[in-house]
C-alpha cells in the first residue's frame, strides 16, 4: 500500500493495487458519508477495439445502453433495492472516457462494497431484458433531445472532430439503440469490464486497511479472463470537420458555441496539466467574468448574461467551447473570433487565476464526492493523482505566456441556434 | 458542534461553531409576507445587489474582488415558502487557515458594501448595471417555456388554486417588470432593509462573538419587526371531481403531472408521515410508481412523487410518450389507491426510515444544509437532528393509510408532445 500525504489539503492518499490488477484508491475523511465509485476505462467513445484475435465494432450509444443493463441481477436482489433497504443511494453514469457505478452511505460499508462489486462484476443480460431496455433509453434520447444545450453541444462535438468518435453523443441514436443486442453487450462487456482496466475510489468515514481486505477478499472468489484488449487509434487531423452551422429551435434567445481545437502536443514539453492550466486561464482571461471583453459587450447590450466555457478532451486534442446568448447572435459571433485574434494576456490576471485554482483545490477537498471525483478524473486523463497545488505554484505566468505563444488557435467551428420560424 | 442564537434586536444572528469544514458559510435571510406583485421586483432587487456595489461599480471589478477574496461564492435566490417570499443572499469562502487571518473581516467588508454602499446615484439605482439586470429579468422570465417541466408544473399549480402563492410564478412577471425604475427600485430596497424580517446563519471554524460584533459593525440597520400570518398555506379548496386540463407543446416528450391537495394534516404526519408515505410512493429508484410504471410497463423514463408541504400539496410526475397517457394515469391512479389500502410491506417502512435518517446523516456533513436545518426551526420550529430520528422512528403503516386518506386529487395536467410517428410522415 502506498501512502501519500496531502499536505495542502491536510487528506492522505492510499494506493494498492490487487493481484488480479484492480487498483483501488482510497483518501479517508471524517464525517458521516461513505462515496464508493468503480469505474471501467470504458466510455462511449471506443466503438472498435480487438479482443485477443476479435475484431470487434460496437454501434454509439453502447456504453450508456451498457451501464443500463450492469443493474439486470439473476437471483438476488437488484440494486437500487439493495440500497434504498440499507438506506443508501446508487447510481451509474457513463461520459465519452469511462463508466462509473456508484454508491453514497452512511454505514454498512462492508455490505455495500461487495454488493457493488457483485452486481458490476457478474453481468446478466438476456434477449429479453436487452429489448425490455430500449423503450427506457430511447425515452431518455428523446427527453435530452428536447434541450437545446444539449443539441448545441451535440452539433459542436460532432462539427469539431473528422474521424474521432467523440462525435457521437453519449446516449447514441435511435436508430442505433434498435440494432443492440446481448452479444454485442457481452462483448463489450468481456473486453472492458476485467479489473486490468477498472479502478476502486473510496472516500469518506472508512479505514483503508479495512477497505481493502473487503475488496480483497470479494476479488478472491471472482474469476476473470485474461486481459487483452486493444483499442483502435484514430487520426484525427487538427481541422474542424464543419466551420459552421446554424440550428433552428424553440429558444427565446438565440445561443451560440464557438469551438476551439487545439492539438495536445501544443509544441511544448510541459505536463498535459500544466497546459491545460494554463489554457484555461486564457480562456478564462480573455471570455470569464473579469475579462474587459466580456464587459465591453454587456455595456453595448450584445450580452446580458456571462460566457459559459466548457473543455473536452481526447487523445490528441483540446477542444474548448465559448457558450453565449444574444439577440445579435451573428455579430456576437464575429467579435468573439476577432477576439481569439489577440492573444496577450496580463501578468497580474494569470497571478489571479492561480490563486482560483488553488482555491478551489481546497474547496473541492471539503467534500467526499468532490475528492472522489477529482481521482476518479485524474486517472482517467493522467493516468495518476496529480497534486495539483504544488503543480500549480510552478505555473508562472512566463510558463502560461509560453504555452499560449505556441497555441494554434484557428481550428474553429461554430455552430448558431436560432429562433424557429412559425 | 454549538449553536448560538443572538437577538440583535434589528435581526438574529444565529451562529453554528465547528471545526468539521474548510469553508465559513453565511445565510442572510429576508423574509416578508408574500404579494403576487411583489415577486418580480425582489428577484429584481437579490440579483441587482451581488451585480455591483458603489465601489465595485461594474461587474468585472466586482468578480475580480471575488477572486481576491480567494475565490469565495456567492449566489442569491428568491423563494416562495408557504405564505412569505425570502430572499436569501449565501456566502462560502475558505477559513483563516487556507487563506489568511483577517478573512472573517474581509468578507464582512464585502457583505456590507453589497447591502449598504449599493451602486446607486441620486437616489436611483444606476442604469448601466439596472439596465443589464432588468433584460436578464426579461429573459429568464421569458425562458420559462424552454424548460418543460418547469412549464408543467407551473400549469398544474394554476389550475390546481390559483390563490395558493405555490402557482405564482417564481421567475416573476413581464408587467410587473415593466413597472420596475431605477428610483421603485431604490425605494424598495430602503423598505426592504427596514421591514424584511432578517435572519443571518453562519456555520465554521469561527469565533461567535468575533462574528457578533462584525455583524454589528458591518450590518447595521434598524428595524421594527412584526410577525403575523401563519407560514403554512391552510387554506387550499378541495375538488370533488378531479379537474383534466390538456394542452399541446412542440416538445417531442409529454408530461403527464397529478395534484394532490393535503387535507387537514398534523404536524406530525406533515414534516415525518408523508415523507414515508412518499418514499414508499415515488421517491426512490424502488418505489412503486418506480417499478409499476417504469420497470414493469416501460412507460416512462422518470416518474416520482414530491410534497410541497408548506403549500399543502402534493404532486406526481412522469415523462412519458403521448400514446401511454390512459395507462399511465390508470397505472398512476391505482398505485395511489394501493397506499390507501395498505398494500404494501413493512419493509418498505423500515427502508423509507433508514434512507431518512441517512439523509439526516449526509446533512450534518453539508454546511449549508445543517443551516437549513436552523433555518426550518426558526421558521417552522421543526425539530433538530436526534428529535427528528426519534420522531421518524415513531411512525407506522397505520399512520401512513391514514394520511393516504386525507390526499384529495385535485387536477390531472398533461402537456402532450409530438407524436413521433405523425412526424416521420410528414
Amino acid at each position: 500500500m502506498i501512502k501519500k500525504e496531502l499536505k495542502d489539503l491536510d487528506l492522505t492518499l492510499y494506493e494498492e493495487t490487487l493481484s488480479n490488477g484492480l487498483k483501488i484508491y482510497i483518501v479517508p475523511k471524517k464525517g458521516n458519508n461513505i462515496y464508493v465509485t468503480l469505474t471501467a476505462k470504458y466510455g462511449s467513445d471506443i466503438l472498435e477495439f480487438k479482443n485477443g484475435n476479435k475484431d470487434i465494432k460496437v454501434v454509439p450509444g453502447i456504453a450508456h445502453f451498457l451501464e443500463h443493463k450492469v443493474f439486470e441481477v439473476k437471483d438476488k436482489i437488484e440494486p437500487f433495492a439493495f440500497y434504498s433497504k440499507n438506506g443508501a443511494d446508487c447510481n451509474a453514469s457513463t461520459t465519452h472516457e469511462k463508466t462509473t457505478y456508484m454508491f453514497s452511505s452512511t454505514d454498512k460499508l462492508s455490505e455495500n462494497l461487495n454488493y457493488l462489486l457483485d452486481f458490476v462484476l457478474d453481468p446478466y443480460f438476456t434477449d429479453e431484458n436487452v429489448e425490455k431496455e430500449k423503450g427506457i433509453i430511447k425515452e431518455e434520447i428523446t427527453m435530452i433531445a428536447d434541450n437545446p444545450f444539449s443539441k448545441l453541444n451535440d452539433t459542436s462535438l460532432y462539427n469539431s472532430f473528422n474521424i474521432h468518435p467523440i462525435k457521437n453523443s453519449i446516449g447514441g441514436k435511435v436508430e442505433d439503440i434498435e440494432k443492440i443486442n446481448k452479444e454485442m453487450l457481452y462483448d463489450v462487456y468481456n473486453s472492458f469490464y476485467n479489473p486490468n482496466n477498472m479502478f476502486v475510489v473510496v472516500t469518506g468515514n472508512v479505514d483503508e486497511k479495512e477497505v481493502i481486505e473487503i475488496i480483497k477478499e470479494n476479488q478472491k472468489k471472482k474469476k476473470f479472463n485474461k486481459y487483452d484488449t486493444e483499442i483502435k487509434k484514430y487520426e484525427e487531423k487538427d481541422n474542424v470537420f464543419k466551420k459552421e452551422e446554424t440550428l433552428y429551435l424553440p429558444v427565446s434567445i438565440p445561443k451560440l458555441s464557438v469551438n476551439i481545437k487545439i492539438n495536445i502536443e501544443n509544441n511544448t514539453d510541459y505536463p498535459l496539466f500544466l497546459k491545460r492550466c494554463a489554457l484555461f486561464h486564457f480562456f478564462q482571461i480573455k471570455f470569464g467574468s473579469t475579462s474587459i471583453f466580456q464587459e465591453k459587450l454587456k455595456k453595448e447590450g450584445l450580452i446580458t448574461e456571462d460566457f459559459g466555457l466548457n473543455m473536452v478532451k481526447t487523445d490528441k486534442h483540446f477542444l474548448f467551447m465559448i457558450l453565449g446568448e444574444s439577440d445579435n447572435i451573428e455579430l456576437l459571433k464575429e467579435k468573439i473570433l476577432e477576439e481569439l485574434k489577440d492573444t496577450y494576456i496580463d501578468d497580474v490576471d494569470i497571478e489571479r487565476r492561480n490563486k482560483v485554482l488553488i482555491s478551489s483545490a481546497i474547496y473541492m477537498s471539503d467534500s467526499v464526492f468532490g475528492i472522489n471525483n477529482k481521482i476518479v478524473n485524474n486517472i482517467i486523463d493522467y493516468n495518476e493523482y496529480i497534486e495539483d497545488i504544488p503543480m500549480i505554484k510552478k505555473l508562472t505566468s512566463k510558463v502560461v505566456k509560453e504555452i499560449i505563444s505556441k497555441t494554434n488557435f484557428s481550428n474553429v467551428s461554430t455552430v448558431i441556434v436560432k429562433k424557429e420560424d412559425k | 458542534m454549538k449553536y448560538t442564537k443572538y437577538d440583535l434586536g434589528s435581526l438574529n444572528l444565529h451562529t453554528v461553531k465547528t471545526d468539521k469544514f474548510k469553508t465559513v458559510t453565511i445565510k442572510i435571510k429576508f423574509k416578508k409576507e408574500i404579494k403576487k406583485e411583489e415577486i418580480t421586483i425582489r428577484n429584481f432587487l437579490s440579483e441587482i445587489l451581488l451585480r455591483t456595489t458603489k465601489k465595485y461599480n461594474t461587474e468585472r471589478l466586482m468578480n475580480i474582488e471575488k477572486d481576491n477574496l480567494y475565490s469565495i461564492n456567492y449566489a442569491s435566490s428568491t423563494t416562495i415558502s408557504g405564505n412569505y417570499n425570502i430572499m436569501s443572499f449565501d456566502f462560502v469562502y475558505l477559513n483563516s487557515k487556507y487563506t489568511n487571518e483577517n478573512i472573517d473581516e474581509d468578507v464582512f467588508d464585502f457583505i456590507h458594501e453589497i447591502f449598504f454602499n449599493p451602486n446607486i446615484e441620486n437616489n436611483k439605482f444606476k442604469k448601466d448595471t439596472f439596465k443589464v439586470v432588468k433584460e436578464y429579468m426579461r429573459t429568464i422570465i421569458k425562458s420559462e417555456k424552454e424548460s418543460p417541466s418547469a412549464y408543467a408544473m407551473n400549469r398544474l399549480f394554476e389550475n390546481m388554486e390559483d390563490k395558493n402563492p405555490i402557482s405564482f410564478k417564481a421567475d416573476g412577471y413581464i408587467e410587473d417588470l415593466d413597472k420596475i425604475e431605477e428610483k421603485n427600485l431604490f425605494e424598495y430596497y430602503k423598505e426592504t432593509l427596514n421591514k424584511d424580517i432578517i435572519d443571518i446563519f453562519i456555520i465554521g471554524d469561527i469565533e461567535p462573538n468575533k462574528i457578533k460584533k462584525l455583524v454589528d459593525e458591518k450590518f447595521h440597520i434598524k428595524t421594527f419587526k412584526k410577525t403575523s400570518k401563519s407560514h403554512y398555506v391552510l387554506d387550499n379548496k378541495i375538488r370533488l371531481i378531479p379537474n383534466i386540463i390538456k394542452e399541446k407543446s412542440k416538445y417531442k416528450q409529454s408530461y403527464l403531472l397529478l395534484g394532490y391537495n393535503l387535507c387537514d394534516l398534523t404536524p406530525f404526519e406533515l414534516n415525518y408521515v408523508s415523507y414515508i408515505y412518499s418514499s414508499i410512493l415515488g421517491g426512490s429508484g424502488d418505489s412503486k410508481l418506480f417499478n409499476e410504471v417504469r420497470e414493469k410497463n416501460s412507460l416512462c423514463y422518470n416518474i416520482f412523487d414530491s410534497f410541497y408541504r408548506i403549500n399543502g400539496v402534493m404532486m406526481i410526475y412522469a415523462g412519458i410518450s403521448k400514446e401511454n397517457y390512459e395507462k399511465a394515469v390508470n397505472i398512476i391512479k391505482k398505485q395511489v389507491k394501493e397506499m390507501e389500502k395498505g398494500i404494501f410491506d413493512e419493509e418498505e417502512i423500515t427502508k423509507a426510515k433508514a434512507s431518512y435518517i441517512s439523509g439526516l446523516k449526509e446533512i450534518e456533513d453539508t454546511p449549508s444544509s445543517i443551516l437549513n436545518m436552523y433555518v426550518s426551526k426558526e421558521y417552522l420550529n421543526l425539530e433538530l437532528f436526534d428529535e427528528r430520528i426519534n420522531l421518524i422512528n415513531k411512525v407506522t403503516k397505520k399512520d401512513i393509510i391514514s394520511l393516504a386518506k386525507k390526499l384529495k386529487l385535485n387536477t390531472i395536467y398533461f402537456l402532450e408532445g409530438e407524436d413521433k410517428n405523425d412526424k416521420k410522415r410528414t
